[in-house]
């Protein structure tokens, strides 16, 4: 229905008696308060115009300009035949002007607005006088005193007697407030578009909380109440060589559902391959041994139904009270070595009643990473990086992989977690160093190559020792190595740390830092620290085509980074589009799925025997090292 | 117009008075809807838009035996409640927020009067309230120099803003609106 139809339809409504009635008590109303303001002695009729509107004793400008008086808008107008440019008292007012007459031109007006919208307004009051039509201009205009305001504008144009224009008129006002509220809600809006929706990181496979996650959970259970914590580990009996991935993701996502189904209302998530957590808060052992014994029952249940592929499902089980502090990583490793010793006695469930002391727990996990670092449970994976200017590899990083308990390499995340916990990490990092040296020793070293250590080690003065020995026994050149601080966190002296990074550079190393931009790296690190690259942390890259402000943070800091004279590395590129955006942003280095995926350095001795420990060892799938 | 001719005679006339009082309720008994429903169109808050006529009537009572005389006194009580509305709306900070929960969603094809009244109202809820004002004057069949007049504008500026109005109209009809 177009416009006119629509006008003359709604036209055809007539007046009812409703409409009558309202009338009348209208004038009753309008009678009363009359009266009532008269009899208070209130001043009625100050600020209204009398004059008839349809008397066309006054032009068309000095009506618009009465009427902006009475609104309190001021009012500028320009006379065509004149070329008089007169200012209202409001006006002038508004503009911090001197409220006296005097001959101004345009471009004493012109002068006072922001330089920024200068040249828009006057186009478009140019526009305007071109196409005899209005506009609505809002610029900040700058005061005599400094100050500035914002002011919304509308010009029109008045025409003469026989229609030819005459002159222009542009009445305005103050707008600051509104034009700062308008921008203060698009900032909000922005922002909320730019944060983090949901705080709780969940597993993609399983949909359980990552092991990080669950960890901030336990932490924050064990300061609030009581209650248990259940680990169950769910190895399989068999897995038939070729077909193991898929059958891992679809037996762990299975588990993940059964536990899910069973624990209800407790908190799960998924601390390694096959590893669960269950976190059932105000649960005694007595009604938390019930759950865990449902849940690994069922559990259990699942390696009948398949026709292959079983499970085991052992448990064990922790008791957390807010009385007796205790740190989440503890408790885990307390409810690991049960589910272990659940294991090793070949029970369902291990419920661990009497936990021990802090300085037992460490020295047992200390004995246990030592033992490990000993029995070489480790190898070395190279993972290539590639010079996006080159486009090819020209840098390996060396990644620790830890044998789990049926053999196979794994990502060492939990391992290292709990060997910085304990203070044991430096016999790994020298581990890796020495092996990983070896190894490049024995090449050709036309790679260049980086070896992660731990930002805890590099307190540990005697590891640049072991570096320059390393170097000059297996005859590796410095200047194709470099050094990667991982867990920077851990950096707790900066002064140490410097004198680290120095000696590196005099061994003619290079100083790389991992993770950056997350976690606890403070950005003084790139003006108190000596080094050479950076890694932005893998977070940020994940998922970077679609999110907007994960694309503005890692331009600008490779920007900044740039004119900081440090090169930068991205990691977890697992797409031709992110490589795509990450050429155009400058990065120097790409490491990922999409540039390469890591491959075992052939290190020593091939696995070992497997060895049973009762040592936590966690395994954990996924996590840091991946690339 | 003098001095003397805006206050009331200096005896008290009480027929005069009395005159003066009967033509003042003989004039909102025809124009208070009139009244009423142009100011409505412009806030879409009934309340809001009768404490803006009610006190512009208050005003217009005062000083009915000048206004009484205009070519067509509506105009002014009209000019008069359109600019106590736009002060009470700036105190209220409502000038550019419309309550879209008063709003109708979707009327597809009016077919009475009452169903175009309210199509109209969602179609001047997204004007600018100077082309909001425009065109409910345009409603009522106005010409262009009586509601520049009336407003305060240029008869540019009116008609450039008639246009706008009707091509926001169109786009809302093509964008399958909710007119």
């Amino acid at each position: 229905m177009n416009l006119d139809d629509l006008i003359a339809l709604a036209a055809q409504d007539i007046p009812t008696r409703l409409d009558d009635v309202r009338a009348r008590r209208a004038v009753k109303l309008i009678k009363s308060d009359r009266d009532r303001l008269v009899a208070e002695g209130r001043q009625i009729t100050s600020d209204v115009d009398l004059h008839d509107p349809l008397r066309a004793d006054i032009s068309e400008a000095q009506n618009i300009v009465r009427a902006a008086e009475l609104t309190k808008r001021g009012a500028i107008g320009w006379d065509a035949r004149t070329r008089r440019v007169d200012c209202s008292v409001e006006m002038l007012r508004l503009l911090g002007l001197p409220l006296v007459e005097q001959r101004r031109s345009w471009i004493d007006l012109v002068r006072l607005i922001h330089p920024a919208d200068r040249v828009t307004a006057c186009q478009r009051v140019y526009e305007a006088w071109r196409r005899r039509a209005p506009a609505e201009i809002g610029c900040w205009l700058r005061r005599p005193g400094g100050s500035a305001i914002y002011v919304e504008f509308l010009v029109e144009i008045v025409v003469d007697g026989r229609g030819r224009p005459a002159g222009i008129v542009a009445t305005g006002e103050d707008a600051t407030a509104d034009f700062q509220r308008r921008q203060e809600a698009e900032r909000r809006a922005l922002r909320a578009r730019s944060v983090q929706q949901n705080l709780i990181e969940t597993d993609p496979a399983t949909g359980l909380l990552t092991r990080r996650a669950f960890a901030d959970e336990v932490g924050r259970a064990a300061h609030a109440g009581t209650g248990t914590l259940l680990v169950i580990s769910t190895p399989p009996l068999a897995l038939p060589e070729d077909e193991e991935e898929a059958e891992e993701a679809r037996l762990c996502a299975l588990a993940a559902r059964v536990l899910r189904d069973v624990v209800g209302c407790g908190t799960c998530g998924v601390l390694g391959r096959y590893e669960f957590g269950v976190l059932l808060p105000f649960t005694t052992f007595e009604s938390a041994t019930a759950i865990a014994e449902r849940a690994i029952t069922s559990l259990r249940e699942i390696r009948f139904l398949a026709d292959r592929n079983r499970l085991e499902a052992f448990g064990g089980l922790v008791r957390y009270d807010y009385r007796l502090p205790i740190e989440a990583i503890d408790l885990l490793v307390d409810a690991d070595s049960a589910w272990r010793r659940a294991r090793h006695e070949d029970r369902h469930l291990h419920v661990l009643r009497e936990a021990p002391s802090a300085d037992k727990r460490r020295e047992f996990c200390r004995a246990g990473i030592r033992n490990a670092v000993e029995q070489n449970r480790f190898t070395l994976y190279a993972q290539p990086l590639r010079d996006l200017r080159l486009n090819c590899t020209t840098r390996h990083e060396i990644l620790l992989r830890v044998f789990d308990d049926v053999g196979r390499p794994t990502p060492p995340t939990a391992f290292l977690e709990l060997a910085e916990h304990v203070g044991e990490v430096v016999a790994v990092d020298k581990w890796v160093i020495d092996n990983a040296l070896r190894h490049i020793g024995g090449g050709s070293q036309t790679a260049h190559y980086q070896i992660n250590v731990s930002g805890r080690s590099i307190g540990d003065p005697s590891l640049l020792g072991h570096i320059r020995h390393g170097v000059e026994r297996y005859r590796v050149d410095p200047r194709r190595l470099t050094i990667e601080i991982t867990e920077t966190a851990a950096i707790d002296n900066p002064t140490v740390a410097r004198r680290f990074a120095d000696g590196l550079h005099e061994l003619g190393c290079e100083l790389a830092l991992d993770d950056f931009g997350s976690g606890y790296t403070p950005l003084n690190f790139l003006t108190k620290l000596p080094v050479d690259l950076v890694k932005i942390d893998g977070a940020f890259i994940q998922g970077l085509p679609d999110s907007k402000p994960h694309r503005v943070i890692v331009e600008h800091l490779v920007q900044m980074c740039r004119e900081l004279g440090v090169q930068t590395i991205a990691e977890y590129v697992q797409d031709e589009v992110t490589l795509d955006l990450l050429h155009g942003y400058g990065l120097d280095f790409a490491q990922g799925f999409h540039v390469g995926e890591p491959s075992e350095m052939v290190v020593g001795p091939r696995h070992p025997t497997f060895v049973e420990l009762e040592v936590p060892l966690p395994s954990v799938a996924g996590g840091r090292g991946a690339g | 117009m003098t001095l003397a001719e805006a206050l009331p005679p200096a005896d008290d006339d009480d027929d005069r008075r009395r005159e003066l009082d009967e033509s003042f309720r003989r004039f909102l008994q025809e124009q208070y809807p009139i009244l009423l429903k142009f100011l409505q169109r412009q806030c879409f808050d009934t309340h809001l838009a009768e404490d803006a006529l009610h006190e512009a009537l208050i005003v217009a009572m005062g000083k009915w035996e000048v206004v009484s005389t205009h070519d067509q006194p509506l105009y002014w009580v009209r000019k008069t409640a359109w600019h106590k509305l736009q002060t009470l709306q700036s105190r209220q900070r409502w000038r550019t927020q419309v309550p879209l929960e008063q709003m109708p969603h979707d009327v597809v094809q009016p077919v009475g009067p009452h169903e175009a009244e309210a199509v109209l109202r969602v179609v001047l809820s997204r004007l600018p309230y100077l082309q909001r004002a425009v065109l409910a004057l345009v409603m009522e069949g106005e010409s262009d120099e009586d509601i520049a007049r009336q407003l305060s504008l240029a008869v540019s500026t009116v008609r450039t803003y008639k246009c706008e109005a009707r091509k926001r109209y169109r786009e809302m009809l093509r964008d399958g609106g909710s007119a």
